[in-house]
């Protein structure tokens, strides 16, 4: 058996994988179908300061490698989310969660993150910096490194845990943006958020979804995440979770490869429900074959 | 409570056109209620397609589906096992009755109706059945209701009538209802009938399980996600402008 615990920042976990924000929930839908405790840790649905409904329907559809979504950030707001679903989630989680913290302005954000920063439960802030500016013209925080910095800066005065910040591949410059993270004191970075896709409805010509864009996930943006995770590792010092289009155990080895400490899966979780268990086990088996004897070891393998 | 589990393929034949008939057989005693449905893994596409429960027994599970795209398209070449989640959503309440219920169906939307039908004559409730379909070549269970000895009022567009034309005919606004159908269908029920009804809802979803958020629409007074608190809602929770 491998050594699969990893540790990020201090939050130890069992081994890296980590269920992505806004395909877990807070751990609930997950009962009928294993115990969470299995997991290394799990990010939280991206949660706002004040409670949100989301976009219209339809939110979703789907490409041959995976989905698209258009959820809209529907959360009940970080008073609701620390008040009444962590006592909850602590029930059926031992371990600690990484809480993705959300917003549309600058305070938005810091407000969301001091009041999740009180939670024992919180390992890790995981900042989504891929919302829109509504003081900014609407552009992603995560596209502008000034804002994407302010936004860091702000969060980082209001809590004590490490801040993770979860970047967009819609950054033009993304090793630019991940060094002045890191500058700016981010703790580690989440690499990647959905890449921005739209459909269309055979019949009618327009977009299936009511918000007409939805991020991108599945397994058909894989290769361009691990591609990113490549890049930017040799330029930065702080640990980096891969996150996209993972479907087995040897794509975490190639994001480990490429130089993350561990990884987030999304949309596997939604179509699949029950290969979480599944995949830990075969990461270890997979180890075993390979002759990993901790996992730890084969980060940036790529690189050296 | 949702299962994820294999089922046998042991029936996967037209009934019309379109539409197929599919029995699934389990290695255990089959839980489902009425209006909950199963979602189904699509060999070749990433999201799985929930379609209703049309009856069970035992380990048994019938369904029906109309092939609407190529997901459906392909689950009509499924001839060996296939990957569901079982037991999805929160499924008709039929303790609401009280004597006898009306089941209003569309289309598609009939085939939740069928389990219903069972299960009100299950318990003792008289059942009253309008369906419709856009034409003759579509209709579907006619022979179930005829087995059943129930009386199924069938109208088609063909004919320039449809349920609620009919159901203002024969003077059945003050029934307590099942429905289920398009939604503009359920929408113009919903503004004829006078009584306590339930609507099954529909739209795409991503897990169908309640993790994803994907399905979750406004009612009158929460959030709710079809997949999970629905995909049926009781008459007066529902804001059809919220599912067009």
């Amino acid at each position: 058996m491998a050594k699969l615990t990893v540790n990020l920042s201090g939050m130890e976990m069992k081994n890296p994988v980590i269920p992505a924000s806004g395909t877990f929930g807070y751990g609930m839908d997950y009962l009928d179908f294993y115990d969470a405790n299995i997991l290394g840790s799990f990010s939280i649905k991206g949660t706002t300061l004040d409670p949100r409904e989301g976009n219209q329907i339809p939110r979703i559809c789907e490409y041959d490698y995976g989905m698209l979504n258009s959820v809209g950030l529907q959360n009940p707001g970080a008073h609701e989310v620390a008040e009444k679903i962590f006592p909850q989630m602590k029930q059926v989680f031992d371990g600690q969660v990484l809480a993705n913290v959300s917003g549309f302005s600058v305070e938005g954000y810091a407000e969301c993150a001091r009041i999740l920063d009180q939670e024992d439960v919180v390992g890790i802030l995981e900042l989504n910096i891929s919302c829109p500016n509504v003081h900014g013209g609407g552009a992603s925080f995560g596209t502008d490194v000034n804002t994407a910095c302010e936004v860091l800066r702000e969060v980082k005065k209001v809590t004590r845990k490490p801040v993770y910040v979860k970047c967009t591949p819609q950054c033009p410059d993304l090793v630019k943006m991940c060094i002045a993270l890191e500058e700016n004191g981010a703790d580690g970075l989440v690499l990647l958020n959905t890449f921005l896709g739209i459909r269309l409805d055979i019949r009618t010509g327009k977009p299936i979804m009511k918000n007409v864009t939805g991020g991108v996930s599945g397994p058909g943006i894989f290769p361009q995440a691990l591609y990113k995770v490549y890049q930017v590792y040799p330029h930065v010092h702080i640990p980096i979770i891969g996150c996209g289009g993972i479907s087995k155990a040897s794509d975490i080895l190639e994001m480990m490869y490429a130089g993350a400490s561990a990884v987030e899966i999304g949309t596997l979780n939604l179509t699949d429900p029950m290969r979480m268990p599944e995949i830990i086990e075969e990461l270890n088996e997979l180890c075993d074959n390979l002759g990993i004897k901790d996992i730890n070891e084969i980060i940036g393998r790529a690189h050296r | 409570m949702a299962k994820a589990e294999i089922m046998t393929v042991i029936e996967n034949t037209p009934l019309t056109k379109d539409t197929y008939r599919l029995r699934l057989k389990s290695d255990q005693p089959v839980q489902v209620r009425c209006g909950q449905f199963l979602n189904l893994k699509i060999p070749g596409k990433a999201l799985r397609r929930p379609i209703s429960v049309t009856s069970w027994k035992d380990d048994e599970i019938e369904l029906t589906y109309r092939v609407v795209g190529e997901g459906t398209r392909i689950l009509t070449q499924c001839r060996d096992t296939l990957d569901v989640i079982n037991e999805c959503g929160n499924g008709f309440d039929l303790t609401k009755f009280d004597k006898e219920v009306l089941l209003i169906g569309g289309g598609i939307g009939t085939a939740p109706l069928i389990a219903c039908a069972e299960e009100a004559l299950r318990q003792g409730l008289q059942v009253k059945v309008v369906f419709g379909y856009q034409n003759r070549s579509q209709t579907l269970f006619q022979e179930f209701f005829r087995e059943k000895g129930i009386h199924a009022e069938y109208v088609y567009d063909e004919d320039g009538e449809n349920v609620v034309t009919r159901i203002r005919d024969l003077g059945l606004e003050k029934m307590d209802f099942l429905a289920c159908g398009p939604v503009r269908m359920m929408q113009a029920v919903d503004g004829i009938m006078e009584g306590y009804g339930q609507f099954s809802l529909e739209t795409r979803m991503g897990c169908g399980f309640g993790a994803c958020m994907g399905c979750s629409v406004r009612l009158k007074d929460r959030m709710a996600r079809i997949c999970k608190e629905g995909p049926v809602f009781e008459k007066g929770e529902i804001v059809w402008q919220n599912l067009l």
